[in-house]
């Protein structure tokens, strides 16, 4: 063993002494942990008695259980939904609000708060504003007694913005429909003129029963999925969104200037830029901000389990609640098994998903 | 043509500003969306009834009047302003306005309340033998009836301190209260009667009377109160990650950067791999180690489990792989040639690590520190499962227990819920505001594997 | 010599003081109780036992039941735990609860007499008896005098019939001000009515009794404030429960039990407001009876292995004494008859205190049926909710409803 002497030998036992907490931490929190729960998935366990081997029969139990086909079909069209969902989004906007940004770090703390609190207190506040007369269905109360306003609103935009439009092609400029500076005469025109119509009462803000809608005390289904799920993707993707596009942002801000350049003199127009120069320079990032956002959604946890004592159980559960509630909640003894099933499952599942999207996904080129 | 063409230039010019206006507008508004829940959330925690529908911005204890109101009764009530207090024999006197329609006669009554209790408990009645004086100050006349306005003063008979003046005033039938000098906090009775929690609070105990409420009034079996122990519960733990993680995720990136020994790629990709692994298949067994004493260890302490302890927050995950991997890309972009350098020199691989890269670390330190605390003090998931006892609860779980019990249906007192909420969110808003630059490059760190 | 008679001694001392070792008893109960309870085990219990007892209340905060179920099945339950009558015979099946008829046959301060017979009876399982009543409660009509008096209508009372008793309500109804009366579609508050109607908790021949006329007669008798509109439930009115409802003064009248006493005290202290009995439907009444009661589980996994000190703690805590300091903070009716002659509910001295009498009284009713739907289960009581849901939200008429309900159930019963 001359290898192990001098030197060398050193090093090798001050590594083993600098990574000795990563190694029982991987070794115990992790590698035992992993096989533990792995053995059990196999057996039938409820922590008092000792494990007795059943084979596939917790995998069997699960496809038969309907609360974890449940759970699996909240799961995934969770994971998709709002993964692609926030992504693209996020994409759009950073896209429309390419340009140099100042006062960048006032924008990103205040995109940051819902990310450096905790699940809980966003969790409550989210409670807090969608109950039936919470917050939520209080703005849309407004929104749609004040429809009248709205309406002459974009109306006398429109007018506004197609006058100036057309007045300022003919005087010879290259005006665009959506030109900006003529865009804030047209809003400030619609708002003073929507004001004033209220005020000499020519339209005024219907008084209608409130608006009713019950976001999470509900098992009602939209679309297949239960309106309290539909709700927390809403929550996750709004809370998401704003750090992610500053992340493309600096994505893009990133991109060559002689690409674009480059372009310009091929006589691309903007939809052609951005496909053939934007999306293709922000593919990798793109794979990435995918992969993680598939992996953390699928594993979701923290918004069903604060949610779960107000909305109906069957409504918000996902895997990852699956496996807590046959642990600690689902009454009699902890279902140690099938949890330890369901868990191994979704960590498979997150594999595999994972492998697909490296496959299939916005990416295979960059690879 | 000409003419046109040198407008042009300024012509583009307003075009961009316009369209940076309409970015900068709209990244305003997304910060507005962003932030203003849970600014209304602080100012809701002020409500006495943050489900009131419609819901509105008018809320007394938020009213500048309402605070000189409230420090002046203070002052009389016993010179202390901030704090208040009903001292032996002081006085105190209130103005309150009642509308009289036409027909209606009749003086007031004024009641002095027990102290409020929570729900089913009521506190033994101290009540202070008071002398109550009213006089009717002044009335108008008006088309519709009277406005009388009456002082009410009443002075502290017995030989205490009281530190709570519930009051109530009650007009005859048909008459309506209008406003007195310091808001009420209800108005019941169809009109006639008017309810204060406490007019000897205090400035400060009036404005944060519901912060004070949720800090103090759920107690454990010996009268202490709980909320504070979450408060410290939470602070104990995450400073003790803190440090553990300083200690520990450092050493072994350092290890994965710079030292060689066999299977040093396995490890680095099994690092990486339990990033991926989701918490629900790791903590059945961790559960079950901490349950069992960690292999028994535990019971050479006199212990049998180490569930509900702190112990079983720290234990049995030392190091946090984000932790490691961030420190190890750290370590590497650090350049070979200065260990190299010191190596020449004869230093030994402690020596190197504790003068040379460690005092250059701090940047990565001081990120690693402020992901650490705020992860530790959000911590959700691995305290749900282990904590059972309400008294080790951390702010999180405690959070989520204040909403059971006090968001129920039955007696929703989301007042005191949101001041909870507002109270555990300070200490990680305070280190975001000081360390934001730090916190966003954890961020991106933590994205870039 | 004097050196080892002195180590001696104070060997012996040391040994004696270990003897006394510390017997902690556990209670678990609800964690809304937590306050009440640690007040009562300080003042009252605490001082009657052995300094080396000590008693601990440890609140439960999850779905109680559940939990309790799963300490039993595992053999580590506390030593004394509440008992709901919803769910008490489901854990008496369990076999791990302790018949206390033996405790009771011995006890000196306890007697079967001294308990109200209604709450003996609920906690009865096959002639046995598993847990101590610690309190009830029971439905009443609570109205708000000033909101009467505004419109000029006669105070609901013990005359009432269904028909009196609506009229009242109808003309209290004041928009946009007030309501009449504030229901939820719940049906702990229908199901009395049913049975006071003559509907029986199932037909002769075991099926769903929803269908049967009176049952349809009570049905559309109930949700007549809502159809006809001088009702409202409580999230129509913007609050989660109608005692809220109540407090905040936007109903007139509601049907509740002794808990809407607290809330009152604490947002309205001065209300004007009074109580009266359920009205009646050709002189019946119907009424439920909501309790708890304390029980222990078996002897071999009795945590403190005392069970003669555990049932020393129960008798404390049903004790004359412990259930007068109840009384006197005005949490919940207590146990024991003799408590009738108590001075807060002799002669009550604030509305508070008529509340808790009336509350007590209405227990003892004919007519009154402990809240438990053993055997058939929750299933029972899921089919009514669903129809009388249905019924407030005008998606089926009382009659289609109560007859889908019926079916519902039936085809839960052949399973």
């Amino acid at each position: 063993m001359s290898w192990l002497r001098g030197p060398r030998r050193n090093e090798l036992i001050w590594a083993f002494l600098f990574l000795l907490p990563l190694l029982w931490t991987l070794g115990v929190a992790f590698a035992y942990a992993f096989f533990r729960a792995l053995w059990w998935s196999f057996c039938d366990y409820d922590l008092f008695a000792s494990p007795k081997f059943v084979g596939l029969a917790n995998y069997a139990k699960l496809f038969a259980d309907l609360h974890f086909l449940k759970a699996l079909f909240h799961s995934l069209s969770f994971a998709v939904i709002v993964t692609f969902t926030q992504t693209f989004l996020a994409l759009l906007l950073a896209i429309a609000l390419n340009q140099k940004i100042r006062g960048l770090t006032f924008f990103r703390a205040a995109f940051y708060t819902p990310s450096i609190l905790s699940s809980v207190i966003v969790g409550l506040i989210f409670i807090w504003f969608t109950y039936r007369r919470g917050v939520v269905n209080f703005l849309l109360t407004v929104a749609r007694n004040y429809y009248p306003y709205f309406l002459s609103f974009l109306g006398l935009v429109i007018v506004m913005q197609s006058t100036l439009v057309l007045w300022g092609r003919k005087r010879g400029f290259p005006v665009r429909a959506f030109d900006p500076v003529y865009l804030w005469i047209s809003l400030f025109v619609g708002g003073v003129g929507a004001f004033f119509l209220g005020h000499f009462r020519l339209i005024q803000p219907k008084s209608m029963s409130p608006v009713d809608i019950i976001w999470l005390e509900t098992a009602e289904k939209f679309l297949g999925i239960p309106r309290p799920l539909w709700a927390i993707m809403a929550l996750n993707i709004g809370t998401t969104v704003p750090t992610m596009m500053l992340f493309f942002l600096a994505g893009l801000q990133d991109v060559p200037r002689e690409l674009y350049e480059v372009a310009e003199l091929d006589g691309a127009s903007w939809w052609a830029k951005l496909w053939y120069v934007t999306i293709p320079a922000l593919r990798p990032v793109m794979f990435l901000v995918i992969t993680l956002g598939l992996i953390g959604t699928l594993q979701m946890f923290d918004q069903a389990a604060i949610t779960s004592g107000v909305a109906p159980l069957d409504s918000v559960i996902t895997l990852a609640y699956y496996v807590y509630w046959n642990m600690f909640g689902a009454g009699g003894l902890p279902r140690v098994g099938m949890a330890a099933a369901a868990a191994i499952f979704l960590a498979v599942l997150t594999l595999v998903v994972v492998l697909i999207q490296r496959r299939v996904g916005i990416g295979e080129k960059a690879w | 043509m000409t003419e046109q063409r040198r407008v042009d230039q300024a012509w583009f010019a307003r075009r961009r500003r316009a369209k940076a206006a309409f970015v900068y507008a709209f990244l305003g508004a997304m910060a507005l969306a962003v932030v203003g829940p849970f600014i209304y959330a602080v100012f809701s925690a002020f409500k006495v009834n943050p489900l009131e529908w419609p819901p509105s911005l008018n809320i007394p204890r938020l009213w500048p009047p309402n605070w000189v109101s409230a420090w002046n009764l203070g002052i009389q009530a016993g010179n202390n302003g901030w704090l208040g207090g009903w001292a032996p024999g002081r006085a105190l006197s209130l103005d309150v306005v009642f509308f009289y329609p036409p027909g209606v006669e009749g003086d007031l009554r004024v009641e002095i309340l027990r102290p409020p209790g929570r729900g089913t408990y009521q506190p033994p009645d101290p009540r202070p033998v008071t002398h109550v004086e009213i006089e009717n100050v002044e009335e108008h006349h008006g088309p519709e009836g009277y406005e009388k306005t009456f002082r009410i003063t009443l002075r502290n008979l017995g030989a205490q301190t009281y530190p709570v003046l519930p009051l109530a005033v009650v007009g005859p039938p048909n008459s309506r209260f209008l406003r007195a000098t310091l808001a009420p906090n209800s108005v019941r009775g169809l009109g006639t009667t008017a309810y204060w929690d406490n007019l000897v609070s205090g400035v400060l105990g009036y404005i944060f009377s519901y912060f004070i409420q949720a800090w103090t009034e759920f107690r454990d079996r010996l009268g202490n109160p709980i909320f504070p122990r979450w408060v410290r519960n939470s602070f104990i733990i995450a400073v003790g990650k803190v440090m553990v993680a300083l200690l520990f995720a450092p050493l072994a990136g350092y290890a994965l950067a710079r030292l060689h020994f066999p299977g040093r790629n396995l490890l680095f990709f099994l690092v990486m791999f339990t990033m991926m692994v989701p918490q629900q298949v790791t903590f059945i067994s961790n559960y079950v180690l901490l349950r069992d004493g960690l292999f028994g260890i535990s019971r050479l302490f006199g212990r049998d489990s180490l569930l509900n302890s702190y112990w079983a927050l720290f234990l049995p995950a030392l190091v946090s792989s984000l932790g490691v991997i961030m420190m190890k890309q750290f370590f590497e972009s650090i350049p070979v040639e200065l260990e190299e350098a010191a190596r020449i020199d004869g230093a030994g691989i402690f020596r190197i690590y504790t003068r040379i890269i460690l005092p250059m670390a701090k940047p990565a330190l001081a990120v690693l520190a402020i992901l650490t605390f705020q992860g530790s003090w959000n911590e959700f998931f691995w305290p749900l499962v282990v904590l059972r006892d309400m008294e080790m609860f951390t702010l999180p779980i405690g959070l989520l227990f204040f909403r059971q019990y006090y968001g129920a249906a039955g007696g929703a007192n989301w007042n005191l819920i949101l001041s909870g909420t507002v109270i555990s969110a300070i200490p990680v808003i305070i280190v975001f505001v000081l360390f934001q630059r730090h916190f966003v490059e954890g961020f991106r760190l933590s994205g870039i594997k | 010599m004097k050196r080892l008679i002195l180590l001696v001694v104070s060997v012996v001392l040391a040994f004696s003081a270990f003897g006394q070792e510390k017997i902690i008893i556990r209670i678990a109960g609800h964690s809304v109780d937590k306050p009440v309870k640690e007040a009562l085990i300080r003042d009252v219990v605490a001082p009657k036992l052995p300094p080396n007892v000590e008693v601990v209340f440890e609140p439960v905060v999850d779905d109680y039941k559940q939990w309790l179920l799963t300490m039993l099945a595992a053999g580590t339950p506390p030593d004394i735990f509440y008992v709901d009558v919803y769910w008490a015979e489901e854990v008496v099946k369990t076999g791990r609860v302790r018949a206390l008829d033996e405790f009771l046959a011995k006890s000196e301060i306890l007697k079967k007499e001294d308990l109200i017979p209604v709450l003996v009876d609920a906690f009865t399982v096959d002639g046995k008896l598993y847990a101590i009543s610690k309190d009830f409660n029971s439905l009443v009509v609570f109205f708000n005098k000033d909101m009467f008096d505004a419109k000029g209508v006669p105070y609901p009372s013990a005359d009432d019939d269904w028909f009196t008793f609506w009229d009242k309500v109808r003309r209290v109804h004041n928009p946009p001000e007030w309501v009449g009366i504030c229901l939820n579609p719940d049906f702990a508050r229908f199901l009395p009515f049913a049975f006071a109607a003559g509907m029986p908790f199932l037909n002769p021949d075991g099926t769903a009794p929803f269908a049967r006329p009176e049952a349809i007669a009570a049905a559309e008798w109930f949700s007549a404030p809502i159809r006809a509109g001088f009702g409202a439930t409580a999230a129509d009115l913007g609050v989660g429960w109608p005692g809220a409802a109540f407090v905040e003064e936007k109903a007139a009248v509601v049907i509740e039990g002794g808990w809407l006493i607290p809330p009152i005290r604490e947002g309205a202290p001065l209300m004007k407001f009074g109580t009266t009995f359920l009205p009646t439907f050709g002189g019946r009444r119907g009424n439920y009876l909501f309790t708890v009661g304390y029980g222990m589980p078996v002897d071999e996994i009795l945590p403190s292995k005392r069970p003669d000190l555990v049932w020393k703690v129960i008798e404390l805590l049903t004790s004359p004494e412990a259930q007068s300091y109840i009384l006197s903070i005005g949490h919940a009716i207590p146990s024991r008859a003799a408590l009738l002659s108590h001075p807060v509910l002799a002669s009550p001295a604030d509305p508070f205190q008529e509340a808790m009498r009336t509350v007590f009284i209405a227990t003892g009713l004919p007519g009154t049926v402990p809240f438990s739907f053993a055997p058939v289960g929750s299933i029972y009581h899921v089919a009514v909710a669903e129809a009388l849901t249905k019924i407030f939200t005008g998606e089926l008429s009382p009659a289609a409803a109560m007859q889908e309900a019926a079916k519902k159930l039936n085809a839960e019963l052949k399973r």
